[in-house]
């Protein structure tokens, strides 16, 4: 491992605890390696829509979700969402961001963003572009664990708790938690065929010699574990003293859940999840 | 050979009948895309359109934002918005509009009175086009008018939405004080649009002024619109269901749809007087 630490950059299915550990990095990232962030809540830069944006067309009320759009300005990267979305695949959005983060870079501005599975459909592209950084990607290795939390989040539309200085969602995270989601929406074949191909980069890596750590969410239960693992990724234990006091207030909660009790439907959907995770491979 | 014309437009004036009539022969003949999704370019926001953000509960109108979408140009709706002003936004969307004609592309689109803040810049880019400026006489009725549709947010009435149009107009409006100040905007605003007549005479750029009150009826506004095309071929290319897709016209006293009538129409004349708007009619 280098003496010096590279700037790491993130593929990063949900559910993995990677929210944690990119917020535990970032201020090491932004005011040691000279990092720019982008505005709160839309770091993840790959993420084609955001589930929080409605777009809404009054006249006929039909409703759209909110493309992300970034724009530089020169000066900025400011997040945009946009209606009607202006592409029709992930490649296409993907491509669109990375000649803007090309642009940026061209006027001396490094991002610190965290990639979502997204990445995997331009992963040549996208690892070109990043080919100076470590790569970070997290796994989870209880399948069916992933996918329930997967599934309990997108129905509920709640994927953190989080009491940190700008956002507060505690009460209404919890007042789901505890009233439970009837899982509607149990098609994950897409999250998991995507999760799988997020899973089979470690070859192409090591083909292309790029430095990676494989962070587990088993394996970041405690600080302890997350400081040992970014420790490892930095390749210094300075990072450390960027680390403000209250960091707590800017990571996610960390809730565990029995989803037998919080997915209200559980007895009748978790054949269903087993099936879709034999069908995809993941395994 | 026919121009292909180019609509200075404030609001209320029957621009979009015209404009729409106008399209099959500009679109088909005279070989100007349309455009997708808006046809009012340069118009800032939509108040039809809307952002909510789930997480804060907030919600924004969207700012007009066009787009090269497969080689060819489309507006889309964004938020936050991307610019700080008007110009800043008129300016983008030249660029694009010049980018489009040097790759052979040109749109017809309906300029509305935003562009008074690059009205040079927008005249000179469509400096080969037919100007048409659409007015209205009846100053005190535009203001209603505005005024009616900025609060029912139906601004046209036409076929598939008469239903509701008409629900609604006979729900009637209160003007709230806060949207009487946006009379001096909007008067303002009409004012510098309408004194671009004299930029264009000075220019020598061939213009036409049209004006509410002349187009009342079908007949008028084909005649208004040979002349603006020089040509009456243009008929030819109108498909046969036109009149389906067209604005309805529907005539209404604004002293009956103004529930409080009696308390703003004051205002609104000491307005139009203080906006020395009539000068320019």
């Amino acid at each position: 491992m280098s003496n010096i630490s590279k700037i790491p950059f993130f593929i990063c299915p949900p559910r993995t605890r990677s929210t944690v550990l990119f917020q535990l990095m970032v201020f090491y990232a932004v005011h040691k390696l000279g990092l720019k962030t982008v505005p709160h809540g839309s770091f993840e830069l790959f993420l084609e829509f955001n589930p929080n944006i409605h777009f809404t067309d009054v006249r006929t009320s039909e409703t759209q979700l909110g493309e992300i759009h970034p724009v530089f300005n020169g000066d900025e990267l400011k997040i945009h969402y946009m209606s009607p979305a202006q592409y029709k695949s992930t490649s296409e959005r993907n491509l669109y961001k990375l000649s803007v983060l090309q642009q940026a870079k061209d006027m001396g501005y490094e991002y610190y963003i965290k990639g979502t599975y997204h990445v995997v459909d331009t992963i040549n592209e996208i690892l070109e572009f990043f080919n100076d950084r470590h790569i970070v990607i997290t796994q989870r290795r209880d399948i069916e664990q992933y996918a329930l939390s997967y599934i309990y989040a997108l129905n509920s539309n709640l994927y953190n708790s989080y009491n940190t200085k700008l956002f507060d969602n505690t009460k209404q995270y919890m007042d789901t938690l505890n009233e439970g989601v009837i899982a509607e929406n149990i098609d994950i074949s897409e999250l998991l065929n995507n999760t799988r191909r997020v899973y089979e980069l470690e070859p192409l890596l090591k083909q292309k010699d790029i430095d990676y750590t494989i962070a587990y969410y088993e394996d970041m239960s405690s600080y302890e574990q997350l400081f040992d693992i970014i420790t490892s990724i930095y390749g210094t234990s300075e990072w450390q003293e960027y680390l403000p006091d209250d960091f707590e207030k800017y990571i996610p909660t960390r809730i565990d859940k029995d989803y037998t009790k919080c997915i209200l439907n559980y007895n009748d959907i978790i054949e269903n999840i087993r099936q879709q995770i034999k069908d995809s491979g993941l395994a | 050979m026919s121009k292909a014309p180019f609509f200075i437009s404030a609001p209320r004036t029957r621009s979009s009948v015209l404009f729409e009539t106008a399209q099959f022969y500009v679109e088909n003949v005279l070989n100007k895309k349309s455009l997708h999704n808006h046809k009012e370019l340069f118009l800032e926001f939509s108040r039809n359109t809307e952002f909510y953000d789930l997480k804060t509960d907030e919600r924004n109108i969207a700012e007009l934002y066009p787009v090269v979408k497969n080689n060819l140009l489309d507006v889309h709706y964004i938020y936050p918005h991307v610019f700080d002003t008007r110009k800043e936004r008129n300016l983008y969307k030249l660029k694009l509009l010049q980018q489009q004609k040097d790759n052979g592309y040109e749109y017809n689109t309906k300029g509305t009175v935003q562009i008074i803040d690059t009205s040079t810049e927008v005249i000179e880019f469509y400096n080969d086009r037919h100007f048409v400026l659409t007015k209205r006489r009846n100053i005190e009725d535009y203001v209603c008018s505005f005024l009616v549709a900025y609060i029912t947010k139906f601004f046209h009435a036409r076929h598939h939405n008469i239903d509701r149009y008409t629900a609604r107009i006979d729900e009637k409006v209160h003007v709230d004080t806060n949207i009487i100040s946006n009379i001096y905007k909007l008067l303002d605003q009409t004012r510098e649009l309408w004194k671009l007549e004299e930029y264009l005479k000075q220019q020598g750029y061939t213009y036409t002024v049209t004006y509410y009150e002349d187009l009342d009826t079908q007949d008028k506004i084909n005649n208004c619109l040979t002349d603006i095309l020089g040509t009456s071929d243009w008929i030819n290319h109108l498909p046969e269901n036109f009149e389906n897709h067209l604005p309805i016209k529907i005539d209404k006293v604004y002293s009956d749809i103004i529930k409080n009538y009696d308390e703003v129409i004051p205002v609104i004349r000491q307005k139009i007087k203080e906006s020395e708007i009539e000068q320019y009619i």
